[in-house]
């Protein structure tokens, strides 16, 4: 009797409940669509909008990133018979992407600074970087410069290391990539930057459908060989700079290069026998950048010695490319295959006299040579690639006394 | 002593309750509100649809006529007098000239619109050329970043409706 009328209140308070709960249970589950979908559109819309931007001659965000970087490209192509001892700026060029903008001589406007030296509780070692190009997909292809210490920058490469610390009969590989890696795993990898990394692929030949670029003739702007007309990508890097210069066909760099060649981590676009996105410059980005391949028949009349842009570092450094096996008789080319793996066990090639395998260096003295592999010379400067995206954060005009800095680097 | 603590009693149940529908009917027109623009603006359907209209239009429109104008009216359903053009023609999207292969009826299109692709850029009297409606997507576009065009294709929700849903990509004028 004292309980009238409770089970009537507790029914009406229960029903109250489950009718609250059910609303909730509603709502949530239309945020959790709405999300679901308003995500799935996005990124269909942000890959429709990517691709139809693709198509056009210069995608927008490869034109926002040559906003971000203050660059107006020059027109013109320059000659590549000449050293660039000036700041000539910024050129064009295709690579596997599309059009890419690159620095040529003198320049002192592409510092970036990105990652960080020391390691662990350290003091910040900000890493100091050159921008060797505007890569076609938006990616920024820096090289290594040096890290800041003490408002000093230390420019020592990263490592001094032969090309192939193996040059035996059973078998050899480049000792540089275990270098690189080394330096990819310490610096980058597990670490804020990570992120910032694209896999844009570093042009390296592997492989080459010429085998006797010597007997080729350039047509206009077709290169023909027996009868046949082939594509710059064709050949090796050293036909491009080599083989070619002077006549018929030219100094012909390039920077664009077949799958097979571009060493990369996805296999998609490249070749993907790289373990993590690094690699070194290419012969063809140091003769586009202002330098000259010394031929060893140098003579006193001509100049190839190049101290005064901003690849020259003082230092002997290693590039990625491949000289040749000179036969013989000295007379051509033929190609050996590279293993870009750190893999003492990576076959060797049919036919390989080790002791005429070489590789292209820029010396100390500012001259593009070919150089033994088992040279212990040389040094590494790293070459990296940061995602447009990242590039978008940058902010500062580039010299030395205020470079571009993007996010992760501010305030640290 | 017991009156006075039913009264109590209820107050307190009675606000813990108008807090609680309170704060879900505020959720709830909030999320209704996200819903419907996710059904108006950009959703999968007509951002395929846009692609196919830009793919069109491509073929049809050249940049130079696009590049002094912040907004480019290749066809609507109304026109709009503005300062800068006290007399606007009409030119409705099922123009046979404009039409030539029925690709825009087909799919229930009522206006093509192409502008800068950074909308934000777009000067206020050149919005005022086009409908209220339009004028809303524009200002709810959110992409502050990157240089380029944009296509806005404006579609009819069903033939005989005043509704419209929208959406836009980028456009590559050929």
């Amino acid at each position: 009797m004292k309980n009238k009328g409770f089970i009537a209140t507790s029914l009406i308070y229960s029903f109250f409940l489950v009718f609250l709960a059910l609303l909730a249970v509603i709502l949530s589950s239309y945020v959790f669509n709405d999300k679901l979908l308003s995500t799935f559109n996005k990124s269909i819309l942000n890959r429709i909008n990517r691709e139809i931007d693709s198509t056009s001659d210069s995608p927008s965000y490869v034109q926002d990133v040559l906003d971000i970087l203050h660059i107006t490209p020059n027109a013109t192509k320059p000659n590549f018979n000449n050293l660039a001892i000036s700041d000539e700026g910024v050129f064009i060029a295709d690579d596997n992407f599309g059009p890419s903008y690159y620095y040529r001589g003198d320049v002192t406007d592409n510092y970036v600074v990105f990652g960080n030296w020391g390691t662990g509780n350290t003091r910040p070692l900000p890493m100091y970087w050159r921008i060797i190009r505007v890569n076609g997909d938006g990616s920024l292809r820096l090289i290594y410069e040096g890290y800041k210490l003490r408002d000093e920058l230390n420019k020592d490469p990263i490592s001094t290391v032969a090309w192939s610390t193996s040059n035996t009969s059973t078998g050899y590989y480049n000792a540089f990539s275990g270098k690189l890696n080394e330096f990819y795993a310490n610096k980058i990898l597990g670490t804020k930057y990570e992120a910032a990394i694209s896999d844009s692929g570093f042009c390296s030949t592997k492989s080459s459908t010429v085998t006797n670029a010597s007997n080729c003739t350039k047509k206009e702007d077709k290169i023909i060989c027996n009868n046949e007309e082939k594509s710059i990508d064709d050949f090796s890097d050293y036909d491009k700079i080599v083989t070619f210069s002077p006549s018929p066909v030219g100094i012909s760099p390039s920077l664009s290069c077949t799958k097979d060649n571009l060493y990369s981590v996805s296999s998609t676009e490249g070749n993907g026998l790289l373990q993590y996105p690094i690699g070194l410059i290419s012969s063809n980005e140091i003769v586009m950048a202002g330098g000259k391949y010394t031929t060893q028949e140098n003579t006193a009349s001509e100049n190839f010695s190049n101290i005064d842009f901003y690849l020259f570092k003082n230092y002997n450094y290693w590039t990625m490319s491949i000289y040749s096996k000179k036969t013989n008789n000295g007379a051509g080319t033929s190609l050996m295959s590279i293993k870009f793996l750190n893999n003492a066990n990576a076959a060797k090639p049919n036919n390989q006299d080790d002791s005429t395998l070489y590789a292209f260096g820029y010396s100390e003295d500012g001259n593009l040579v070919e150089n033994a592999l088992d040279n212990a010379t040389y040094g590494l400067y790293p070459v990296i690639n940061l995602k447009e995206e990242y590039v978008s954060t940058f902010e500062g005009d580039g010299t030395i006394s205020n470079p571009f800095i993007g996010k992760l680097d501010r305030g640290a | 002593m017991k009156k006075g603590f039913v009264l109590l009693e209820t107050i307190a149940v009675l606000s813990i309750i108008c807090v609680t529908l309170i704060t879900l009917y505020g959720g709830y027109v909030r999320i209704i509100k996200n819903v419907k623009l996710q059904n108006y603006y950009d959703n999968t359907e007509y951002i395929y649809k846009a692609k196919t209209v830009g793919d069109f239009i491509a073929n049809v429109v050249i940049e130079k006529q696009i590049a002094s104008d912040d907004l480019f009216i290749y066809c609507n359903t109304a026109v709009y007098q503005t300062e800068e053009n006290p007399n606007p023609t009409l030119v409705t999207c099922d123009n046979s000239g404009l039409d030539y292969n029925g690709l825009l009826k087909e799919m229930r299109v009522a206006g093509v619109y192409i502008t800068k692709w950074n909308t934000r850029d777009i000067d206020t009297m050149s919005l005022l050329q086009v409908e209220p409606t339009t004028q809303k997507y524009i200002r709810h576009i959110n992409d502050k970043k990157g240089s380029g065009y944009r296509i806005i294709v404006m579609f009819k929700d069903r033939l005989d409706s005043s509704k419209y849903q929208y959406a836009s990509i980028r456009y590559v004028p050929k």
